[in-house]
């Protein structure tokens, strides 16, 4: 970026650290999709992490648009992550926990935003802590009665290191 | 509905003029049973004191005469004025200007020629029909299951608690007013009040006859609300153990019955989850789940564990609601489509799924319990699977499970226990092993041939908790009575039994089996 500055102009030096300050902090890989004119966007903080080290997962459902939209679960619960490595889960968010039993809305006014964190040890379903390597990482939205989310369903999908 | 009168506050008797056949005249013995064994029954004896009656309409007495008897004259002897007659049954209705003692005005009347019978004018209640505003108006579960006739037998005891086994409920509802225990904590979050809990806890066991809001299933039954979930209505497996120990803990240590409500399933096998399951079992603890919401032969967890009664949701036309999950581990169902219940904020709405279900059977299984306190959980399961209203097949359907809860009937005649227990103790050559896998088969000739895999345990290593089998003990606490083989297997080991076993109801099955390389 030094190189960059003597070529540059003021004001695109300015719009250039403005851009800089307003980058999200949670810098990782980000991908998005789109369910009744509603942004799902799945995002991680880092793009590699170290062994053993939390990844932090958000997955925000924004409503940019004039009406607002609901959504119906079956259940208490409202979104899965799935991660896999070459096709093969390795772990699942909703492994080891259930779900109250009636059906939940969720309704996002116009320009509302709901947000939702969790985190992943890097421990695969059995326990065990994963081996470096590429990994992807899926966010399922499961309003459909009967949805068992699972890898390959529609939903944003990310790619993240695992480094020694 | 159907309504059905009831004298207030009385044991049964048979009612009004028309059943008093071959009365003597004026003998003034109407009110006194006819002595002898075996006599139809009539009005009781008068009590000492009007304190002793049944509730009736104050300063009012009902006269019938015999034929040719001026009734208006005999009113009018004993200070009253009639307010109504009845031509046909030569009655009246006689009102007293100002108070005054209802049996001795009866007994002077009584004594009098042409007189057949005084009464009160006794106060008849609609049978079981409480004034809760919205029992009527916005509530259809209760009615459905046949609530009302149960309550006519028994609303509930502090002592047979329902633990509702959920997100946080609002402890303050005026509907929970002196009922809610202090229970636990095991997701550890906030402990923010949420509509889920709430709702389930309110179908349960809100007050009854309260005059506001809605009538629970059981009115006096206690509530232990236990947070497993977070307040987004996610429960992770070791909180939902903790806290179905934390029931069946309670239940010892207070000496009370408790029935644990979970509203709450998920696909997993949890070993955590089942032990919770077998220990709540054998501190007598009832466990109940929903089936699961989505609409197919499914098992979820921890409806199916065996020792747990798995409950899916019927709609009000009493078909199977179509989200709801259903299969050969299906117990009953029950009311689950636009349940009207509370939520926090003083407040009430409806909300449908299996988690509405299963409160319903919770509440049942209590008011069992407050009846009849020394029922093992199996017994007051297999009562309410047996009293069950068949839909579909005559007996047991996947679709229905045993059929529609009926809350009237299951305070009935107690039927067979149809469940008993089973232990296989697992040894080799060294003795005694733990930690052996043991399934239960569908029983075969010689035990050969074995397909249909019914339920599955692991052979203890020993106490402790104090109710954990012995050594090489697998132990099946709710096993239905029918013909079973077991085998036993470790990594390097397995064997079967050589003959089947047959679980008799309310009985204890053992078995060895030997297991070699």
């Amino acid at each position: 970026m030094c190189s960059l500055l003597p070529h540059m102009r003021a004001s695109n030096v300015v719009f250039l650290i403005a851009g800089l300050c307003l980058a999200p902090a949670v810098a990782g890989p980000a991908a998005h999709t789109g369910d009744q004119g509603v942004r799902i966007e799945l995002r991680l903080n880092k793009p590699a992490y170290t062994a053993t080290e939390p990844v932090e997962i958000m997955l925000m459902l924004s409503n940019p648009t004039s009406t607002a939209a609901t959504f119906q679960f079956p259940t208490g619960q409202m979104f899965d992550f799935l991660v896999t490595r070459q096709g093969k889960l390795i772990w699942q968010w909703s492994y080891g926990r259930a779900f109250t039993q009636a059906f939940t809305r969720l309704t996002l006014s116009p320009g509302e935003s709901r947000v939702f964190n969790e985190r992943w040890d890097q421990r695969d379903v059995q326990g065990r802590y994963v081996p470096a390597g590429e990994y992807e990482m899926l966010a399922v939205f499961p309003t459909d009665v009967g949805l068992v989310p699972r890898a390959g369903a529609d939903g944003p999908q990310v790619r993240f290191q695992i480094v020694n | 509905m159907t309504r059905t009168l009831r004298r207030a506050g009385w044991t049964p008797l048979v009612l009004s003029v028309l059943l008093l056949v071959g009365c003597t005249s004026g003998s003034g013995l109407i009110g006194v049973p006819s002595p002898g064994p075996g006599g139809p029954s009539g009005p009781p004896p008068l009590p000492s004191s009007d304190a002793g009656l049944a509730d009736h309409v104050p300063q009012q007495i009902v006269i019938g005469v015999q034929p040719n008897t001026d009734i208006h004259r005999i009113a009018t002897s004993v200070g009253g004025t009639v307010t109504r007659e009845i031509k046909e049954l030569r009655s009246v209705t006689v009102r007293f200007p100002q108070p005054t003692s209802i049996v001795d005005n009866i007994r002077k009347l009584q004594a009098m020629a042409g007189v057949r019978y005084a009464e009160p004018n006794y106060l008849y209640q609609l049978f079981g029909t409480p004034n809760d505003p919205f029992f009527s108006s916005k509530q259809w579960g209760p009615q459905e299951i046949g609530a009302p006739s149960a309550w006519d037998i028994t609303k509930g005891s502090p002592n047979a608690v329902v633990a509702v086994l959920d997100s946080a409920l609002d402890g303050t509802h005026p509907e929970f007013s002196g009922k809610v225990l202090t229970g636990n904590n095991c997701e550890g979050g906030p402990t923010t009040a949420v509509a889920h809990g709430t709702h389930v806890a309110g179908i349960a066991a809100a007050l009854g006859n309260n005059g506001i809001g809605i009538a629970g299933v059981n009115w006096n039954a206690g509530i232990l609300p236990i947070q497993v979930c977070n307040t987004s209505g996610a429960c992770a497996n070791s909180d939902i153990a903790c806290g179905i120990i934390f029931g069946a803990t309670f239940a010892t240590l207070n000496s009370v019955r408790v029935v644990e409500n979970l509203s709450l399933g998920g696909p997993g096998y949890a070993q955590q989850i089942k032990d919770a399951v077998d220990f709540a079992l054998q501190s007598g603890v009832l466990v109940i789940a929903s089936s699961g919401n989505d609409g197919k032969s499914t098992v979820l967890f921890p409806a199916g564990y065996p020792g747990v009664m798995a409950v899916g949701a019927s709609t009000p036309a009493n078909g199977r609601a179509t989200f709801s999950t259903y299969g050969p581990h299906l117990s009953v169902i029950a009311p689950g489509v636009d349940i009207y219940s509370t939520i926090p904020g003083a407040s009430y709405t409806l909300m449908s799924g299996t988690s509405m279900a299963a409160p319903h059977v919770a509440g049942v299984a209590a008011l069992i319990l407050a009846l009849s306190p020394g029922l093992t959980p199996t017994q007051v399961r297999s009562q309410i699977e047996r009293t069950a209203t068949h839909l579909g097949s005559s007996a047991f359907d996947p679709q229905f499970g045993w059929g529609l809860v009926n809350a009237a009937a299951a305070l009935g005649a107690l039927a067979p226990n149809n469940y008993g227990q089973v232990q296989i103790t697992v040894q080799d050559t060294l003795g005694l092993v733990g930690g052996a896998d043991v399934v239960l088969w569908v029983g075969t000739a010689s035990c050969l041939g074995l397909t249909q895999e019914v339920q599955t345990a692991q052979t203890s290593f020993g106490p402790p908790p104090t109710t954990a089998p012995p050594l090489g003990v697998a132990s099946f606490n709710a096993v239905p009575v029918g013909s079973y083989c077991a085998t036993a297997s470790t990594t390097t080991e397995m064997g079967t039994t050589a003959a089947p076993l047959a679980v008799a109801a309310g009985t204890l099955t053992t078995a060895t089996v030997t297991i070699s390389p």
